[in-house]
Parts: structure tokens; C-alpha cells; sequence
């Protein structure tokens, strides 16, 4: 009776010379003996994993500071920022039909992060101000990070980018004030086109956005599209990706025909960038 | 019945404790439970042909089970294929469980990466032992030898510059590299390029 590992060396063996032959066999006998010893090595290598393992529990619950700060290294290290669960869940995502190009790009993004384009972005906003933005330095319902949206999208308007999200004087009061969407300069009358499928939550008029529309799409992400010359979307209508909801217009505080967009996520901002080609 | 032989390397030690440290919990359940399954799977087929399981090894590479030789190159090539088998059926199904619960996807993808892995033409994965039995039954076992040392060498080098390619052009995660290049180091000792003590 063969082994299944060695089902293919065994014929090997008919080739060989009678010398190996002889010191093969030799290895064999000597085998049976080594069983017993074989064994305890098992035994002591689970012994030292075992000792291992609760050397390092016991270091984490005397040292829970430094086993924390020993631990993220070593997570960073491994997985540079690598989100492996979501990289799994886009591929599963994938294997269910699902929105097949979008799953590959969510799967890139949490296996490589961002683009390396659009990850200097956040930076670009920061040149006035020459430090990085940080947890402590933004508004706590703002989000720098790009998190994977889970839906196809495609950019609102065609323009081109006249200010990011982030830190900025206000174009009319002049203060520092932190801009929590992307200005796209456009030309009046250009049509807006729904970012993702969705039902349209809300269209209104502020004097600070002028008339506005609001679109729910899944996983809790909403898109807002300001500062509109018209809404031709209702309130309740269901969208889909690139159905036109509005026109570019300067109503509301605006110093030219823009769309100011926004990105929510429940109560966060989220900066747009990562997902628009501006 | 003697007892089922348990071997680990203590390399599959440091890997275990590795993912139960460094994984997202649901993560570590998700891999566990997808590679129980694609052992129980070749397990319930050699069984099907009453065949006997002489033993479990554990490797950074996953589980490998050894057994008694079955009789046919049809019968043993049925129970290699039967762990990535039932992962792509787990894959589909947990995929199409994905539209009720979100969680599915995630082992949705663990399937689908541990079957497609697992298929890979290099030695010990189950893919290579199915090309040796295809080329055990038509060129027989010794141009079979040769011709999977020669394969797995070849795509496990492949498969290293590749990720040594993508870390060096894109960065993110060296994982690849270090899967990859282990699975490179074990070919090169599969020929004997690379001697070190047996660890069986």
C-alpha cells in the first residue's frame, strides 16, 4: 500500500541504482523506529506555540499599551491599509453577478488603496495651510477616507473642478470655512445627472444652496446636487445612474454657474473625489 | 482503524497565530470555515470510495490530507477535485445568498479565492495533483513527475515576479509577494535546489 504523496516517486524508484535502492530501504526500516519520536516533536512544537501564544497574551494584558502599539506595527506592516475583507466580499460581490466592473475596482481600491492620482487630493486642499489633515483637525462629520461604496456611479455633470472638498476662504464671506463637497464649474443650463440608482429624497430651495436636489442610494449613501438653475426631478421619483434630475445654475450663494455636490454616507460627509474623473 | 496521523509544520504555527492576530475576526471565521469545508469535501468523496484517511498535515498552504491509495487514477482524481469543487459551489451559493445578507459576500469571495487557489498547477495544490493524474494516465507516473516539477516550478516563479511586480508598481499589500514566493520556495525543494530538514 502506497502513500498518495509518494504514489509518483514510488515508480521513480525503478530507475534508480541498486546503491539508492539499498540506502532508501535502509531509510524506511529506520522510519518505523522514528515514529514515537516523530510524535513528540509534534508535541513540542505545539507546546512552544502554545508557550508562545500565551507569552503574548500575557503581554497584552500586563502591557495592554505597548502590546497595542507592537500589534498595530505589525498589522500595517502585513497589510499597508489593506481592508482583506473587503477585497474578499468584492470578489464574492463579483461571483454574484453584481455590478462585475465596479466589484474588480472595489477590490483593487481595498487591496491597493485609492488611485494614486486622486489620494494627493486631500493633500492638494491642504497647500494653504501646510499641514496634513488629521482626525483632530477636521469637522467630526467630515471623512477623508475612501470607503468602498458597494453601487455603480458616474460623474454628475460634465466641468471641470473649480474647488475640492476641505478647508478654504469662502468665496463670498472670505472666512476659512471647511467646504463639504466639490464645486464643478459648468455652464448654465448643463444637464446633472444622477450619480447612482436611487429615489430622489428631497428637492428644495435654501439661500445658501439656491434650489437643490438630494438623492438616496443603497447602503445609506445620498448625493446633493446645489445650487441648480432648475430640478426637473420629483421628490419619491426612483432614478437611475445617469437619468438627468437637474441644470447647472448659480442660485443661492454662488459666484457663477457651478454644481456643488455632496457625498453622505447617514450623517457623514464624505469627500467625492475618489469617485468622480474632475 | 489506527488513529489519524496529525502533522504541522511549525511554520503553520506562526501563520495561524499570524491571521488570528492580524484578521478581522469575521475574516478568520470566513477562511476557517471555507478551508473545513474543502477538506470535509475531499474526506466525504474518498469515503464514497472507501478509502481511508491516513493522516492530516497543516501547512501555510492550507490543510493536506493523505490517504491510502484508492484504487484508480478516477477515483483518486474525484477526490482531489472534490475540495475546490465544493468551494465553487459554496462560492455560488453563498453569492446568491448575498442579495438577503450583505455577510455573504465576504464568504462568497473566500470560496471563490480558496477554490481558484487551490487549482493552481503547483505542487501541493490540488490543481497540480490533477494535471499529475491526467498525465500519470495518459504519459504515465515518471513523465508526470517531471513534467509537475517543471510546472509547478514555472508558475510559482511566474507568480512571484508578478506580485513582486505589482507590490513594486503599486504598492499595497506584500502578502502576495510572501504567498507567492513561499510557494516558489517549496517548489524549489520539491526538486532538491533547496535542501532543508524534512519536516513530515
Amino acid at each position: 500500500m502506497s502513500d498518495y504523496h509518494t504514489a509518483g516517486r514510488r515508480v521513480e524508484r525503478d530507475h534508480v541504482t541498486f546503491r539508492q535502492q539499498f540506502e532508501a530501504s535502509r531509510h524506511s526500516q529506520g522510519k518505523r523506529e522514528e515514529e514515537p519520536r516523530q510524535n513528540s516533536r509534534w508535541m513540542r512544537q505545539l507546546l512552544a506555540s502554545a508557550l508562545l501564544f500565551a507569552v503574548l497574551v500575557g503581554v497584552k494584558v500586563a502591557f495592554p499599551d505597548v502590546a497595542e502599539q507592537y500589534s498595530r506595527r505589525a498589522r500595517a506592516l502585513l497589510s499597508n491599509e489593506t481592508d482583506f475583507a473587503a477585497a474578499f466580499s468584492a470578489v464574492g460581490r463579483a461571483v454574484g453577478g453584481e455590478e462585475m466592473g465596479q466589484a474588480i475596482n472595489d477590490a483593487y481600491v481595498a487591496v491597493f488603496g485609492p488611485a494614486e492620482e486622486t489620494a494627493a487630493v486631500p493633500v492638494m486642499a491642504t497647500d494653504r495651510t501646510a499641514t496634513a489633515y488629521t482626525e483632530e483637525n477636521i469637522p467630526p462629520r467630515a471623512e477623508l477616507l475612501q470607503s468602498v461604496l458597494g453601487f455603480d456611479y458616474a460623474d454628475p455633470v460634465e466641468g471641470t473642478l473649480s474647488s475640492a472638498f476641505g478647508y478654504r476662504d469662502h468665496p463670498i464671506g472670505g472666512e476659512e470655512r471647511f467646504h463639504y463637497g466639490l464645486d464643478v464649474a459648468a455652464e448654465t443650463g448643463a444637464i446633472i445627472r444622477s450619480f447612482a440608482d436611487g429615489t430622489v429624497l428631497a428637492v428644495g430651495e435654501s439661500s445658501d444652496l439656491g434650489k437643490y436636489v438630494e438623492v438616496a442610494h443603497a447602503n445609506g449613501y445620498a448625493t446633493l446636487y446645489a445650487h441648480c438653475s432648475k430640478v426637473t426631478a420629483s421628490s419619491g421619483q426612483s432614478v437611475r445612474l445617469g437619468d438627468p434630475i437637474a441644470e447647472v445654475g448659480e442660485s443661492g450663494e454662488a459666484t457663477g454657474p457651478h454644481l456643488h455636490f455632496e457625498l453622505h454616507r447617514d450623517t457623514q460627509y464624505l469627500n467625492p473625489i475618489y469617485y468622480v474623473t474632475y | 482503524m489506527s488513529p489519524i496521523d496529525l502533522r504541522a509544520t511549525p511554520l503553520t504555527w506562526l501563520f495561524v497565530l499570524a491571521v488570528a492576530v492580524l484578521a478581522q475576526p469575521r475574516l478568520t471565521a470566513a477562511l476557517l470555515c471555507a478551508a473545513a469545508l474543502h477538506e470535509l469535501g475531499h474526506i466525504a468523496v474518498l469515503r464514497l470510495y472507501k478509502g481511508t484517511l491516513k493522516g492530516l498535515s497543516f501547512t501555510p498552504f492550507g490543510a493536506e490530507i493523505r490517504f491510502s491509495r484508492i484504487g484508480s487514477y478516477g477515483a483518486e482524481a474525484a477526490v482531489t477535485a472534490a475540495g475546490p469543487a465544493v468551494n465553487l459551489l459554496c462560492a455560488a451559493a453563498f453569492a446568491a445568498l448575498g442579495r438577503r445578507w450583505d455577510g455573504a459576500y465576504l464568504h462568497a469571495g473566500v470560496h471563490t479565492v480558496l477554490g481558484l487557489y487551490n487549482l493552481l498547477p503547483v505542487r501541493p495544490l490540488d490543481g497540480e495533483r490533477l494535471m499529475w493524474i491526467a498525465l500519470a494516465w495518459s504519459l504515465g507516473p515518471y513523465a508526470a513527475d517531471r513534467i509537475c516539477a517543471a510546472m509547478s516550478l514555472a508558475v510559482s516563479a511566474a507568480l512571484t515576479a508578478l506580485a513582486g511586480w505589482l507590490l513594486y508598481r503599486f504598492g499595497g499589500t506584500p502578502f502576495f509577494l510572501l504567498a507567492a514566493g513561499a510557494l516558489f520556495w517549496r517548489s524549489l525543494r520539491e526538486i532538491g535546489l533547496v535542501k532543508t530538514a524534512e519536516i513530515r
